[in-house]
């Protein structure tokens, strides 16, 4: 039976030989020739080690149809060869290798050496490996090499300004803050962030972040953009997929690896605030503007009493919360093997210290990866990691700092002790001087306020004190598999490149916030905790990942041929537990110890479970001819657990086409390109990510309720909208195409991609008519109901370009790369109502024909400079009685802001709001320099974009001047100075008390181009000659030591006037809290500025 | 090793039997895990009567569209700001099909029909879903309940025929709100919409036991249901001509019922202690919806979506003397000077500055506090600054700190009497005087004066013991049938027990409540909150001609509408009273636009019965429906 199908399959092959070489030679003389084919490499892509035999390799003697094909042990024999001639052995990725038979020898060992650059890389692609030259979507790469170029707070954060179409976002300058990333624009507004995929484990999307894997560990990252990529991820693909595939060990000697850096860090760009004297003289002008002349006579502000100026204090608020923060990391790896096993151990320790006081972040990370081959049949493994994570925070960055009130002193000196059980709780004490004294903070009281006028505030710096709150994540990640090499097992030839493969994986996670809130007064009404709080919230997050794979690789002749199928399930199930109670005694901060707390004060006590799974099977083949023509077909037949059971599956399938030009003989004369290949691609994807259970009607108990007698019963109704059996996935199709270009033998590359990417079938609110009856109760003011009707479309461009120079001595590598995307809202419903879906910030829209998360507002039109210029102004005119024609209704003077009455009807009204502009940049751009002369390199990464627009609200709360709607009293920004006073106008607006006028509206006057380039990384290195090295060290081993220094985010060109243009979409959810939002998109409320680090490191490896 | 291989390869393909994904929710009550014992039935029957009380239906929408169109409340103006932030919209101050209490009562009329539907769709026998019935251990309760959905429901329906006209009739709860389906219902003829209003009730009446007990004390009888029949069809005889006869006997011949064998009667004695929040659900409650003391913040629970307060005291509530209402609906000047004088109604149901917490100062009978003045002028000007409403919580005590400064200003745990038996009375002597019955409805209006006008005399004869000066409108006390003499004080000061009279300082009116005084002078110490003998009028004739017109329709039509005013003022009827009179005769007493046409605020004049005798659709109701929906005419 065996042999039967051998030998058929060996008549099929020969036949077909045949015909590609229908050319009979005549010759008399003829041999037995036989000999051995082996590898000269190791390829891990080619899967063959140096000195194996290589399998199933064509042996064909040239220009006649006969031929063979190597054993098991890379063996062949052909039979009655004429002498001379030439046979010529072929084998997919390596180098067709001639040889002449002349007779002399009849016993040959051909070691043959792997193709030209490209051929050989192989590229991770979804369950499996592909060879890079016969891909045929869009992917990117990045290797370790390029992950430790930059500081990177998590692994994403490496492919910043690398990888063409991805833009990624540092949410925050916070010690710990993730990184946001989207690929190909925004596709929805339920979530955006891309799937992450490490050794084979699918994240959770909505976790979607990736802070536990120390970047160190990583050995390359791909990037798969394009839908014929990701089909196979099939629910989970249309935003993406990043495959993170962490080290192994190699074959050699053991080898190990240490590094270590340090260094420090400020904040890149500070805001200054008015002064003392400059902010008396704008509370004096709000005064006057708003005829407040009571408030002006007994004004602190203008008070001449030197017993009160000797009070005030002139405190620059934010200086108060930074400080110089410090970066160390330190790695140490070990790994080795050999043909049977191989293994790599990685131990990581991270810590960072914020630049704002108390914030801080640090890392420990262990992994270890192994390979153990204990038959030949037979591959096992694991990748095991585990990591803890803590964090600590105080007030968000700058919060209450820009706006408080320079003349209150940050400390008191002297305190009563009424009433207090803490020094944090005494009463400041008017009588006395105010002197600094560190852990005494004051609160602003009433007799304080009193004397100087002053009105109360938060006092920051305590806040940032006495609210604090730490996290702590543990976490278990990792996976084991078993792949078995049925042609060895079995023994069948002819079933070379069947595997089987099944991976388990688990990904288990507990973290725990710990709230605290120290008794304290900070203000008199502001902020006031008059009892201790704790709050401690336990998550604990378990998924695990179950697949088997039937993978068949095999070349045969000149058609590669690749098949994997499989099933793949997961399964994620999230638990919270959450406590809060009062009255701790101070300095005891544990819910569960031994605390008789008050229980009529309030326990808190809640917790849910989510759960949610995913099933499927996938398939994917690809096909390439003569390395030529390439052809891939990806699917995936995918279940989700959230849908309603009439579309609880769904098929993603793709298809991409390649042809590499440069094979073809036409080119040969083309000397200048070395390589060219084209690809196109199609591909349908899902996006799962809506929630839990959506298509269910939820019945929500929480606001139902009704008394009887004495007692107060549940009710129970749905109040969150209609049931949608027919929920379904999101989706997108995406087109690819793309060309891959190598010049001046692949001196340089060039990568260019375009796409269209519609997303449809968008999970969107939907308003229906209340008469419906089940009202969605936190959304009183539009009944919704979601349902799959919206659609957004993105369309890119990717080029990317590498050179690389050639010189002995000084080498160069020069890498530019820019993404251009256009992004834009299709359609929100088709035949059903709906409206734009505005989130509550007011300013965020997103609307059909719009970009994503476009701003809407009025158009500023500058300032009124002169009366006539105020009673033509159509904000002015009367439209019925004392009605003006302005939403203010009020009446405009000069140096009150002007607004376009855009539809021109006469008035400035809501409908006058229109797109101020759009937060998703045309372009973004990355560019790296890599020098290296000698023993010296230098590296320089700089990366930016261009076009897009930044709503800085915290400058319209800064610099807006309307004392009011905000902290009282709020301090402004320097720029103030050069306001408006009704006698001397100028291109700034006047101070007011709450703004009568609006001037502060959501307006263009606020928008900002966001655009900016920064020196992400600076390097400077050098390396130790690895003689010097072997010398003192005595060894005979490799030995690499490099020292270096580095600065990151050098600088920064930006005309934005914000803390950072870099902005993460921050949403908030219904708590209120900042959360990334894929509905909300360049709001800046006063971000933590990136740091700017200069550090120093060394590498040592032996 | 082969079958090895094939056995992985089997198991890989086999694992398809994993249940990953056919997961229900863990932590969530949905519908198909819900609805299958008798205690989740209960809070379906909750979930129907939170509806009413939640603040955009009973709890504060449906009076401030009610009583701020009508003429007895108007808005203080001082505080301007607080009306903008309640954006409060009347029929015709600012008639806007956008304006979002309109937008609300709607929506929340509609909530209500869609949860007494799927009420009536789970707890059936015959569930609409298919699956098993609800078992109950005694049927009797799966009929109350059912009972229940059914009474809610004619409630819905009959609103949605007094506000709207024409309105959509849902019978099933919408499956999903796929399109198009829910998007395009077309609305239904008033007369369908009363119909099925009426068909409910009837319903309701079968179903529902006529007492409930102990905790279950306030959920519907069939006595309530009677009583909402009698209104419905009172209201139906007004509004469509058709039937208008017939309906006027339905309402004769089903109020007798609930007056003759029903459990209620009227409390005498305090008048103002109905509505205290110690004596709900008393002999004189038909039907009230339910409010309680639910933490510290009620009212705002969960964003003032719902919650168990009722937002009746922050509307009405008195903003002086650190209480923390708006006190931004008021009583009109016209609602007080129309008032008889010395009809003790008028001052139990308006907030006095000797009430409850308020210092009197003096004992000149000026009060001062706060900016207010008060004035003991008894039928003309209570309140400088606006006439605050006491109904509800113008009691001195039993009620939470109202106007102490705390929270209960703003929180009223106060039940809303819905339907009062005097209210029963008033609609049984309308329908029998409209169907030409004038002795059977001057009965009834009768007992409904008799009770409430006994007080008159008792407040004069205390005001006398108290020294506190006697209005000039008052000089017609009569002591021991003689004029009032000069020194009052003096001349009791000297005399045994006498007789006081009442008699009115307008023309004809022989207000003859007498009191023999005084009996027990602690008795007067505390005029209105202790209890009162039982005074009679001594003839039907004293009241009745007492603008000598006899007996005919259209005066005991105004007597009627005088007395609902009065009776029932700011109990959110008196403006749909106005709009069915209007309905019924242009020119009835209390028709609206002869109502309005009298008033002297002149914010009021604008009404147009042509447009104003419905409120508007809501305009998004209509854009989503594309039109399918249809606005009443005028907006």
């Amino acid at each position: 039976m065996k042999l039967n199908f051998y030998s058929k399959l060996k008549i099929l092959l020969l036949f077909c030989a045949s015909l590609a070489f229908a050319q009979e030679t005549t010759s008399t003389k003829t041999i037995d020739v036989k000999g051995k084919i082996v590898s000269g490499v190791d390829d891990k892509a080619l899967d063959v080690r140096k000195g194996d035999g290589i399998i199933g390799a064509t042996v064909v003697v040239v220009g006649t149809t006969r031929g063979t094909q190597t054993d098991f042990e890379g063996n062949f024999l052909i039979k009655d060869v004429p002498v001379p001639s030439k046979i010529s052995v072929s084998f997919f990725g390596f180098k067709n290798e001639i040889f002449d038979v002349d007779g002399s020898k009849s016993d040959f060992t051909i070691s043959m050496s792997s193709d030209a650059i490209m051929l050989t890389e192989t590229a991770v692609v979804g369950y499996g490996e592909m060879k890079r030259s016969q891909v045929t979507s869009s992917n990117v790469n990045v290797g370790a090499k390029d992950i430790a170029r930059t500081i990177n707070i998590d692994v994403a954060s490496a492919l910043q300004g690398r990888a063409t179409g991805v833009q990624v976002t540092q949410t925050s300058g916070a010690p710990g803050a993730a990184s946001s990333v989207n690929i190909r624009g925004n596709g929805s507004i339920n979530g955006s962030q891309p799937l992450y995929v490490v050794d084979g484990v699918p994240l959770d999307v909505s976790e979607g972040n990736v802070s536990a894997f120390n970047p160190a560990d990583v050995e390359s990252m791909e990037v798969l953009k394009d839908a014929a990529a990701t089909a196979i991820y099939g629910s989970r693909g249309s935003n993406g997929v990043v495959i993170i595939t962490t080290k192994r060990g190699k074959d050699g000697k053991g080898r190990i690896e240490f590094d270590a850096m340090a260094g420090v860090q400020n904040v890149w760009r500070k805001l200054d605030v008015l002064d003392a004297t400059q902010y008396k003289a704008y509370m004096k002008d709000v005064n006057t503007n708003s005829g407040d002349s009571a408030s002006v006579v007994n004004n602190a502000y203008i008070t001449t009493d030197q017993s009160t100026l000797a009070k005030q204090a002139n405190t620059n608020w934010l200086d108060q919360l930074l400080q110089t923060g410090s970066i160390q990391n330190y790695n140490i790896r070990a790994s080795g093997g050999n043909a049977n096993a191989n293994y790599a151990l990685g131990i990581g320790y991270y810590n960072q210290q914020g630049t704002q006081k108390g914030n801080g972040y640090d890392r420990y990370s262990f992994r270890v990866n192994s390979d153990i081959t204990p038959k030949k049949w037979l591959k096992i493994g694991e990748a095991i990691s585990f990591s803890r994570e803590t964090s600590k925070k105080g007030i968000e960055f700058a919060e209450n700092a820009l706006t408080g009130n320079p003349l209150l002193p940050v400390f008191n000196t002297e305190y009563t002790s009424a009433n207090s059980l803490t020094p944090y709780n005494k009463v400041y004490d008017p009588s006395l001087p105010l002197i600094d004294q560190p852990n005494a903070f004051g609160r602003f009281n009433q007799e304080n306020r009193t004397i100087t006028g002053l009105n109360d505030m938060r006092n920051p710096v305590a806040a940032n004190t006495f609210i604090r709150s730490t996290k702590e994540k543990f976490r278990i990640f990792g996976n084991v598999y078993a792949e078995f090499d049925i042609s060895q097992a079995i023994g069948v030839v002819a079933l070379k490149g069947l595997k089987y493969r099944a991976n388990f994986g688990v990904d288990i996670f507990k973290e725990t916030s710990v709230d605290i809130r120290d008794k304290f007064e900070a203000g008199l009404t502001a902020i006031r905790y008059p009892r201790t709080e704790v709050s401690n919230e336990e998550r604990t997050n378990f998924s695990n990942v179950v697949n088997h794979l039937l993978m068949y690789n095999r070349t045969i002749g000149e058609h590669d041929i690749g098949v994997t199928v499989g099933m793949d399930a997961q399964y994620f199930r999230s638990t919270n537990l959450q406590a809060s109670a009062f009255d701790f005694p101070e300095g005891i901060y544990a819910i569960g110890s031994n605390i008789q707390t008050d229980r009529s004060s309030g326990y808190v006590i809640s917790g849910r479970t989510l759960e949610n799974g995913l099933y499927g099977y996938l398939g994917r083949v690809n096909y390439a001819y003569k390395n030529t023509y390439m052809a891939t077909i990806n699917a995936r037949y995918d279940g989700s657990s959230r849908f309603g059971p009439n579309y609880r599956y769904g098929v993603f399938p793709s298809i991409s086409l390649g042809w590499r030009v440069s094979n073809m003989k036409f080119m040969e004369n083309v000397k200048v390109v070395s390589e060219l290949k084209v690809r196109v691609g199609w591909g349908l994807t899902g996006n799962q990510e809506i929630g839990n259970f959506r298509y269910l009607q939820l019945i929500n108990p929480d606001i139902i309720r009704y008394p009887l007698g004495n007692n107060i019963y549940q009710g129970q109704a749905p109040t969150r909208g209609l049931a949608n059996p027919n929920l379904k996935w999101e989706s997108a199709q995406q087109f690819n195409a793309g060309i891959d270009l190598g010049l001046l033998k692949n001196k340089i590359l060039i990568n260019i991609d375009a796409y269209i990417k519609n997303s449809v079938d968008m999970l969107v609110p939907v308003s229906v008519p209340a008469l419906s009856g089940a009202t969605d109760a936190p959304f009183l003011e539009r009944v919704q109901y979601f349902t799959n009707i919206g659609s957004i479309s993105n369309k890119g461009l990717e080029l990317s370009v590498l050179y690389r120079s050639e010189n002995k001595e000084f080498k160069y590598s020069l890498g530019p790369n820019v993404s251009f995307l256009s992004n834009k809202v299709t359609s929100l419903s088709t035949d059903k109502p709906g409206g734009p879906i505005i989130d509550g910030n007011g300013v965020s829209n997103v609307e059909v024909g719009e970009p994503v998360s476009y701003f809407r507002g009025y158009v500023y039109d500058g300032v009124i400079q002169t009366k006539q210029e105020a009673d033509s102004y159509v904000g002015n005119k009367t439209v019925s009685g004392s009605i003006l024609a302005d939403i203010s209704n009020k009446r405009k003077g000069v140096g009150d802001a002007k607004f376009k009455d855009v539809n021109g009807d006469g008035i400035i009204s809501e409908k006058d709001r229109v797109n101020i502009g759009s937060p998703i940049p045309w372009m973004t751009f990355g560019f790296s320099f890599d020098a290296s002369y000698k023993g010296f390199d230098f590296k320089l990464f700089v990366q930016g974009s261009v076009g897009q627009k930044i709503y800085n609200k915290q400058r319209s709360d800064l610099e807006g001047m309307k004392n009011g709607g905000g902290p009282q009293d709020a301090n402004q920004l320097e720029s103030v100075v050069n306001r408006s006073t009704r006698t001397n106008p100028t291109n700034m607006p006047l101070a007011y008390t709450n703004d009568p006028a609006q001037n502060t509206r959501i307006s263009s006057r606020w928008v900002e181009d966001g655009s900016f380039m920064r020196i992400k990384n600076v390097q400077l290195g050098y390396s130790l000659p690895e003689k010097f090295l072997k010398k003192v060290f005595k060894s005979e081993d490799a030995i690499s030591m490099r020292f270096y220094i580095q600065a990151q985010n050098l600088l920064t060109i930006t005309p934005y006037l914000g803390f950072d243009p870099e902005l993460a979409n921050f949403g908030r959810d219904s708590n209120g809290r900042r959360v990334i939002s894929s509905q909300v998109a360049g709001f800046d409320e006063g971000s933590y500025p990136q740091a700017r680090t200069y550090s120093a490191g060394l590498q040592f490896s032996f | 090793m082969k079958k090895y291989i094939a056995t992985l390869f089997i198991v890989s393909i086999c694992f398809g039997c994993s249940n990953y994904i056919d997961l229900k929710p863990i932590n969530e009550i949905n519908a198909e895990n819900f609805y299958k014992t008798e205690d989740h039935a209960f809070a379906a029957v909750m979930a129907c009567y939170s509806n009413l009380q939640n603040l955009n239906y009973y709890g504060s929408n449906y009076f401030q569209i009610t009583e701020y169109a009508s003429d007895d409340i108007t808005s203080k103006l001082s505080n301007s700001n607080d009306l903008d932030n309640l954006n409060w919209q009347s029929i015709y101050t600012n008639p806007d099909p956008n304006a979002n209490n309109f937008y609300r009562l709607w929506q929340f009329i509609y909530e209500g029909v869609y949860r007494t539907n799927l009420l009536l769709e789970k707890v059936s026998k015959n569930r609409r879903d298919k699956k098993p019935a609800i078992p109950f251990l005694d049927e009797k309760s799966r009929d109350a309940m059912l009972g229940e959905a059914y009474f809610m429901r004619g409630l819905h329906y009959f609103n949605l025929a007094i506000f709207y006209g024409d309105a959509p009739i849902l019978l099933e709860t919408p499956e999903s709100a796929e399109f198009p389906g829910i998007m395009f219902t077309k609305r239904d003829s008033r007369a369908k919409v009363f119909k099925q209003a009426i068909d409910d009730l009837n319903l309701a009446i079968a179903k529902l036991p006529a007492k409930w007990e102990g905790n279950n004390v306030g959920r519907a009888t069939s006595w309530a249901a009677k009583a909402l029949l009698g209104k419905i069809y009172l209201h139906r005889a007004c509004h469509l001509p058709d039937n208008r006869n017939e309906d006027f006997l339905a309402t004769k011949q089903i109020l007798k019922d609930v007056i003759d064998n029903g459990p209620f009667a009227l409390i005498q004695g305090n008048w103002a202690s109905i509505f205290s929040a110690d004596n709900e659900y008393n002999k004189e409650s038909v039907f009230e919806i339910s409010y309680a003391k639910f933490g510290s913040n009620g009212f705002f629970h969960d964003g003032g979506i719902a919650g168990e307060n009722s937002a009746r005291d922050l509307l009405f509530g008195s903003r002086v003397g650190g209480s923390t209402g708006y006190s931004e609906l008021v009583a009109t000047q016209d609602w007080v000077a129309k008032a008889e004088i010395g009809d003790p109604r008028v001052r139990q149901s308006l907030r006095f500055a000797w009430d409850d917490d308020f210092t009197i100062v003096g004992n000149d009978g000026i009060t001062k506090i706060s900016g207010l003045t008060y004035t003991p002028n008894f039928a003309k000007g209570v309140m400088e600054n606006g006439n605050e409403l006491g109904k509800y919580f113008n009691v001195k005590k039993g009620v939470d700190n109202y106007g102490a400064g705390g929270l209960g200003g703003v929180f009223s745990t106060n039940n809303y009497r819905m339907i009062r038996f005097s209210d029963v009375l008033l609609m049984y002597a309308e329908a029998a005087n409209e169907t030409g019955d004038p002795t059977e409805a001057v009965a009834k209006l009768n007992r409904v004066r008799q009770r409430a006008r006994g007080l008159a005399t008792k407040y004069m004869a205390a005001r006398i013991i108290k020294q506190l000066p006697i209005d000039e409108s008052f000089r017609g006390i009569l002591f021991d049938g003689k004029k009032d003499p000069k020194d009052t004080t003096k001349f009791l000061a000297g005399h045994g027990p006498i007789r006081l009279s009442v008699i009115s300082a307008y023309d004809g009116f022989p207000g003859t409540s007498e009191v023999t005084f005084p009996s027990d002078k602690n008795e007067f110490e505390e005029p209105i909150v202790g209890d009162f003998p039982y005074f009679t009028y001594s003839e039907f004739a004293d009241f009745y001609d007492y603008r000598g017109r006899g007996t005919d329709k259209s005066a005991i039509r105004e007597a009627l509408v005088y007395e609902r005013r009065v009776e029932l003022a700011f109990e959110y009827h008196r403006f749909m009273d106005m709009q069915r009179w209007q309905s019924l005769d242009p020119n009835h007493p209390g028709a609206a636009e002869v109502v309005f046409k009298s008033k002297l605020d002149s914010d009021k004049k604008a009404y147009n019965p042509a447009i104003h005798r419905l409120c508007p659709l809501p305009q998004r109701e209509i854009d989503l429906s594309r039109g399918t929906l249809t606005q009443n005419p005028g907006y």
